[in-house]
Formats: C-alpha cells, structure tokens, sequence
C-alpha cells in the first residue's frame, strides 16, 4: 500500500461480499451497479475534499464516512436517505455522538468490541489483503 | 443546474430586497442611484447583515470551546490510555470513548461543518442576482424581489473605476483584471491571517500538540490558494461581499481572542500582562477556571511522614 495517510476512521469497503458462482456474481454486479457512482464520488470527496477543512465533524464517523459507508452497504437510493438525515442532523445544536451504518465495517467492528459478535475478534471483519 | 437555481430563488429573492434596500436608502441620503459605489456599498451592506445575523451562532461555538477545558483533563487522560496503540480496533474504541466523554459533558468541540457552508448559498444567490441583473435590465427575464427593471438597468449601467459590477478577472480588459487580482489577493491574505492569527495566538498547548494540528497548518497554506482559484471565476459584487465578510471575521476574531483567549494560549497570557500592567485580577470574572489540577497525584512517591518537630526545621529553611 501507498503511504497516503489514512484517517482513523478509514476502513476496508463495506460493499457486500461477491458470491459464488457465476450466475451470482453476475447478479451480484447488476445489484452493486446503481450505487458505485456514489461510491466513488465519495472517495473522491474524501480523498480530494475532506483535507481541505480537517476535522469539523460533530459525529464519529465523520459524515463523509458515514456516507461512504451508507452508499456500500445500502445502496444508492437508502444512502441517499441515510447521507441526507445525517446531514441534517450535524449541525452546532446537535449533541454528536457515535453512529455507524448498521452493516458497515465500522458498526461490525464496534458490535465486536463490545462483546456483541464473537466471531469478529479473529479477523473475519477484516480480512484486509495486504495490497 | 436549474434545480439549484429553484432551490435558491427565496434566498435570491431575499438578497434582492436587502440589496434594493440599501440602494434605496443611499439614495435618498444623496448617493447617485446609477452610481458604482452605491451599488458596491449596497452589497456591503448586505454583508454586515449577514455577518450579523450570524454573531449568536459565532457566540455559541465560542461558549461550546470554552466548556472543553473543563474536561481537558479527561482527554489527556483518554490519550494516555491508548496511547502507543495503533490498531484500528483500538483507535476506534479512543474515537467512541472521546464521543461519550462529549456526550457525558454536553458539549462537543467541532462545530460540524455548518458554520463553513452557511455563507455559500449567499454567494451564490448574490452571484446569479448579479448575473441577472443584465436580463431583467433588458426584460429577458422577471425581476427578482425588489429589483425591477429600472433599477436593473441602473445597475448595469453602473461602474467602479469604469468596471461594471458583473465584471469578472476572465472578463476582457487591463483594468478589469488588475481591481479583481487586486481583490482576490487582499481576500486570500485576509483569510491567511485569520487562520494564522487563530493558531498562533489563541491555542493552548494540549490544542498545538493534537494529531489534527499539522494537517491544520497545511490548510493555513491551501485554503488561501483555493479561495484565490475560485475568486477568477466571481464577479466583481461577488468579490466585494467577500472582501467585507472576510475583513469582519479578521476584526471579529480578534476581538474575541483579545477579550476571551483561549485558556492556556499565548492570547490568554497576554491578556494577562496586559490587566496585571493596569493593577487588575490576572482573569476577568470571579472564578477563573482552574485547570491541570490532575498533576499532582502522577508521582507514585509517597509523602513521608515527618514528627512535629522536623515539620518546624522544614518550614524554617
């Protein structure tokens, strides 16, 4: 991996898995089509625009995150839904807090740490390839 | 990019009447109604409306800081916990237990990001009012809020230094290009200075020393040089309602860091001097805030006893 600074909040995607076998995978990819747009206009936004004013983010994870993470795990149209209420919620009169996309590497990794999901501790959450 | 502008018409509408306002009372006071400096003072004006309709949240952002120290200690003690622990699992349960230590205190120290995009859609609304003011001057287009056609074509015909206000740095001509750079330099080292200004002067230790910090002073050096990519592009109305709103936030924040500094900053020690030399009480207020009490249980030694009489042979020495 390059060097490029990683915040702490960046994790691997949390697009869903591909499945096996062919006829799946072709489903699968007609099932992801609709949000990749999304997705990657918002590693772009991370990568591009989010150093440019550092952190100012009221929630963990901040709201490009939470919209990165909102657009893989759920999709174009629910990402949308998700980015747009927690936009509006991220004002200086909110209290802030943590919240996570249910289904997204952060809110995995966090049912993990609290004891909710056995299975996480050994590296099924994140069995990131070292490329 | 219709939608955008649907989204915006009552903001436009707004700026068009505020801006009709001013015009309208500068007139009456004896400015010339197709003047440029009218027009140019008008848009000021609208800035310092702006500019004050937004003190209270400025204000509010400013207590939420202040509230931090008090739980400066437990952040201190958060980083020592995890400190040298790198592994995301680790870094994220710092991230949630920071969160809750908000949370427990009510109060948070980012301002979301709000306070950075609040002024946007008043640029642009001014931008596509002044955009246009040539198509209503013409009766292409309906006028927008106050500004009628009449006035419309007043404004058109209206100049600074012989540069029309929808004038921008990619428009033709020396003149043109020389006020706009002109401009956008003044604007570009204004924000610097702010930036600069905030950091230098009005941030504690424990702030210089957080991890964001050198990402921070980058953005000092990058934000200027984006503001200035912009600003070829902004008409030159555009420009003089950023010139205004950047020179409020420069007096604004100096003001404040002269008056409430940041506890533990180089403002807040001069601010010191400064009473001390006029025979006042270090802080204003009864009960300044007292911080770094946590240091003295951190030596693990323990105090030895010691008889009455050596007690006295101490304090003698």
């Amino acid at each position: 991996m390059r060097a490029a600074k990683t915040r702490e909040e960046d994790t691997p995607s949390s697009l869903p898995a591909w499945p096996h076998g062919a006829w799946a995978r072709i489903g699968h990819a007609l099932l992801l089509a609709p949000r990749m747009p999304f997705v990657w206009f918002m590693r772009a936004y991370r990568l591009l625009v989010s150093p440019l004013y550092g952190r100012v983010c009221r929630y963990y994870p901040s709201c490009s995150k939470y919209a990165l993470d909102a657009y893989e795990a759920k999709g174009a149209i629910a990402g949308t839904a998700l980015t747009a209420w927690r936009l509006l919620r991220c004002n200086p009169f909110s209290r802030g807090g943590v919240d996570y996309v249910s289904g997204s590497v952060l809110a995995r990794r966090s049912a993990a740490l609290h004891g909710r999901d056995r299975t996480a501790g050994n590296g099924t959450i994140d069995r990131v390839p070292n490329a | 990019m219709d939608w955008l502008g649907k989204l915006l018409l009552p903001l436009e509408w707004v700026v068009a009447w505020i801006l009709t306002f001013f015009h309208q009372v500068l007139t009456s006071i004896g400015m010339p109604a197709d003047g440029g400096w009218t027009w140019v003072a008008s848009i000021a004006l609208l800035t310092v409306v702006v500019r004050a309709l937004l003190i209270p949240l400025f204000v509010y952002q400013i207590k939420a800081q202040r509230k931090m120290q008090l739980l400066q200690p437990d952040i201190q003690r958060l980083q020592a916990k995890y400190k040298g622990k790198k592994d995301q699992f680790s870094r994220q349960q710092m991230a949630e237990e920071q969160q809750a230590l908000f949370k427990k205190h009510g109060t948070n120290p980012f301002a979301s990001c709000l306070p950075l995009l609040v002024q946007l859609p008043i640029f642009f609304s001014l931008f596509r009012v002044i955009r246009a003011t040539a198509a209503i001057a013409t009766g292409e287009q309906a006028p927008i809020g106050g500004l009628t056609q009449e006035l419309a074509q007043q404004a058109e015909a209206s100049s600074v230094f012989g540069i029309p206000l929808s004038a921008t740095f990619m428009s033709d001509g020396a003149a043109v290009k020389v006020l706009t750079a002109l401009l956008i330099i003044i604007m570009a080292a204004t924000q610097f200075l702010t930036q600069r200004q905030m950091m230098t002067k009005n941030m504690s230790e424990a702030a210089l020393n957080n991890p964001f910090m050198q990402q921070q002073k980058m953005l000092l050096y990058v934000m200027p040089v984006v503001f200035a990519i912009g600003g070829i592009y902004f008409p030159l109305g555009v420009l003089v309602y950023w010139l205004v709103s950047n020179t409020w936030t420069m007096v604004q924040q100096h003001v404040v860091i002269r008056n409430m500094p940041a506890p533990g900053s180089k403002a807040e020690k001069e601010m010191m001097e400064r009473r001390a030399r006029r025979g006042k009480e270090p802080l204003p207020g009864a009960k300044p805030i007292e911080m770094a009490e946590e240091a003295k249980p951190a030596s693990g030694q323990r105090q030895q006893p010691v008889s009455k009489n050596r007690q006295k042979n101490k304090k003698r020495k």
